[in-house]
């Protein structure tokens, strides 16, 4: 993938860029946000990290010029502000994610990765498969290779998350967020537990563990080859 | 302060000189009203007497009534047609016939020419009449009033001034100490307080709610002197193991393998010590208390709700049974990221203070217009002396300095409720520890749902 960093903290943007180019990526640093509007509107990017706090222009106002020039290339704010409306601010003006520093590059990578796929078009599916398991959205209902499982709420929205973003990890953090709407993360490990009886519910037919756990990332299903 | 002072004393002064003119004015006027209508009623009574007795009855009348010793009677002058004297001693000529004023040689008084009213009838057989009162002591009266009102309104002057300058004096006084202490507070000493005297009145009061501030930046700055002690002291072990860490993974005798697992195992203190600092920086953001322009009323009924489904697997997992009962509708205004902080963390504190197999209980409950959040469980507690401590930022009990975990939970919990300005209170669930905490509703209640 093409990816822009828009930020101005050299130690981050090397980390990132380091981090993003042993995973195989094309990495452009901008350290100011007028350099990175002109490559982001000049590029052709697939996604771009971009930093709140810019000499120049500041992030928000990136994203807002970006977004007014018909720009819809994902992009994914860092910041050293975690406050809840900052948050808010940051999406209301365009960003797709929102990440706070300090974060581990597992965390940036399954997050950009979650993004690309989001955008690339598709329809809104009714089911979503992998591995032998499928997922009715519309019936609730799952099954897999055939046989149905029993799945209570929760777990059905847990499960959907990670066949939604299957062949990918999918963080603790951004579980979640969008499973439980918690911007916050407890310190009892709620996701592992729940991680934990969906798969014990998933795995009862079957002897290959539905779930693989990636150590130090996250969750993830893998996808149909 | 003495601008105050002079524009009040000229508004008082103009005020008395409006109202003394007024005085004045109105008695003179009083005055006139009083000697015409005397006049008027000896006109009226000679008339008829003389329609009764003619010209000689009225005459000798007339002289009658100026046999009689009375200083202040009325004058009379009685003329015939041709303007020659009949009877009445008061000495002037005739005046023109209706209402006029008349000069005339009043003795007493030297040279000058004195002033007189007089009424003047033109009788049936073409003799005049006249009656005439004397002005002098309408007059004197007046000048007597004059002298009066001149002697108040100096009075005045002399006093307003005066008193002016005395409140001045005395407010400068107030003022000084209470600017003494300020500068002494400036300049470092945060015990001295602003002086009172007891009196109740508005200069006290400010000096009560003064010396409250001062309380509060003293505890404030007491505060953060803990804190920092506290920082410094708790992070010095996690940061020293995390060197440590580092440093075994120098060691010559490793492997790759074992390398990898130092770093891991320090990258993991590593991230411990971020959370630590991470929740500081969220205590202290929540205790600057910027916090309450951004709330809404929210579900709390809800969130406590998703919470508890939440913890569900996890404490059992954990050995723990987790109950919970929870009344519909309680609305409170609030944030619900920080409540649900709240929460979790004394959640995470039953699951991690509390021996296998206890019971944890969650209830909130909506009373008259306050919603209340209870959480319980039936592990060791907190001894009632050392509850006030526990909500301190890196507070522990002995028994958990070696558990995981970084004491910053209860201080979290405490500076949420704070900022919601709800009431904590910690006590003993005979066994374990029962946390309270106290909201303000924002609606009126409804009734329960529960589950376990």
């Amino acid at each position: 993938m093409k990816i822009l960093v828009i930020e101005d903290d050299k130690s981050t943007s090397d980390y990132i860029a380091q981090g993003l180019e042993q995973a195989g990526h094309l990495v452009t640093v901008a350290d100011n946000g007028n350099d990175g509007l002109f490559h982001a509107t000049d590029g052709n990017f697939d996604v771009i990290i971009l930093d709140r706090m810019l000499p120049g222009i500041d992030g928000i106002e990136v994203i807002g010029s970006l977004r007014r020039a018909g720009s819809s290339v994902p992009v994914l704010m860092l910041t050293a502000r975690a406050g809840l409306e900052d948050r808010v601010e940051g999406l209301d003006s365009g960003v797709d994610d929102y990440l706070v520093k300090p974060f581990a590059f597992s965390e940036l990578n399954a997050r950009i990765n979650a993004l690309v796929r989001r955008h690339q078009p598709e329809a809104v599916e009714t089911t979503l498969c992998a591995g032998g398991i499928e997922l009715d959205r519309l019936k609730r209902q799952v099954t897999r290779d055939g046989v149905m499982v029993d799945l209570q709420p929760r777990e059905f929205t847990l499960l959907e998350e990670l066949l939604r973003n299957s062949g990918k990890v999918v963080t603790r953090t951004m579980l979640l967020e969008r499973v439980w709407n918690f911007h916050f993360d407890p310190k009892t490990n709620i996701v592992e537990t729940h991680i934990s009886r969906l798969r014990s519910k998933l795995n009862e037919q079957c002897d290959k563990d539905a779930i693989i756990t990636v150590r130090g990332a996250g969750y993830m299903i893998a996808a149909d080859v | 302060m003495r601008e105050l002072a002079w524009i009040y004393t000229v508004l008082f002064m103009t005020a008395t000189a409006i109202l003394g003119w007024a005085v004045y004015t109105s008695t003179q006027k009083a005055l006139d009203q009083q000697l015409n209508s005397r006049i008027s009623a000896e006109a009226d009574d000679l008339l008829t007497l003389y329609q009764r007795e003619g010209i000689n009855g009225l005459s000798d009348e007339i002289m009658r009534q100026e046999a009689r010793p009375d200083l202040n009677r009325v004058g009379f002058i009685l003329t015939d047609s041709h303007g020659k004297r009949i009877a009445g001693s008061f000495p002037a000529t005739t005046p023109k016939p209706g209402w006029s004023i008349v000069l005339f040689d009043d003795e007493d008084e030297g040279d000058q020419k004195d002033q007189a009213r007089a009424y003047t009838q033109v009788l049936s057989d073409g003799s005049r009449l006249a009656i005439v009162a004397d002005l002098e002591s309408a007059e004197a009266i007046g000048e007597t009033l004059l002298l009066q009102f001149l002697i108040a309104f100096g009075a005045m002057l002399v006093i307003g001034t005066g008193g002016g300058f005395l409140l001045t004096l005395l407010l400068r006084r107030r003022l000084d100490g209470i600017n003494q202490a300020a500068s002494a507070i400036i300049g470092g000493d945060l015990s001295k307080r602003m002086p009172v005297d007891g009196s109740g009145g508005e200069f006290d009061q400010l000096s009560h709610t003064l010396n409250k501030m001062l309380d509060r930046i003293a505890t404030l700055m007491e505060n953060l002197r803990q804190v920092s002690g506290d920082i410094a002291h708790d992070l010095r072990s996690p940061l020293n193991r995390l060197r440590q860490r580092l440093e075994g993974g120098l060691s010559e005798d490793l492997d790759p393998a074992g390398r990898k697992q130092a770093i891991e195992g320090a990258i993991g203190q590593a991230d411990d010590l971020l959370a630590i600092f991470a929740a500081l920086l969220g205590i202290s953001e929540i205790e600057a208390g910027q916090i309450k322009s951004t709330f809404k009323p929210l579900r709390l009924d809800r969130i406590v709700d998703d919470i508890c489904e939440a913890y569900q697997p996890a404490a059992q997992d954990a050995g723990f049974s987790l109950s919970c009962e929870i009344d519909s509708d309680c609305t409170i205004s609030g944030d619900r990221h920080l409540l649900g902080q709240m929460l979790t963390n004394l959640l995470d504190n039953c699951l991690r203070h509390s021996m296998q197999g206890s019971q944890i209980f969650v209830q909130l409950l909506n009373k008259d217009n306050r919603v209340e959040l209870i959480v319980s469980d039936d592990g060791p507690g907190i001894p009632e002396g050392r509850r006030a401590e526990m909500l301190r930022r890196f507070a522990r009990m002995e028994a958990s300095r070696t558990t995981s975990g970084n004491g910053l939970g209860l201080s979290l919990v405490k500076a949420i409720a704070d900022a919601h300005g709800a009431r904590l209170s910690l006590s003993d669930n005979q066994p374990g520890l029962k946390v309270t905490i106290d909201f303000k509703s924002s609606r009126a209640p409804i009734r329960t749902i529960s589950h376990a």
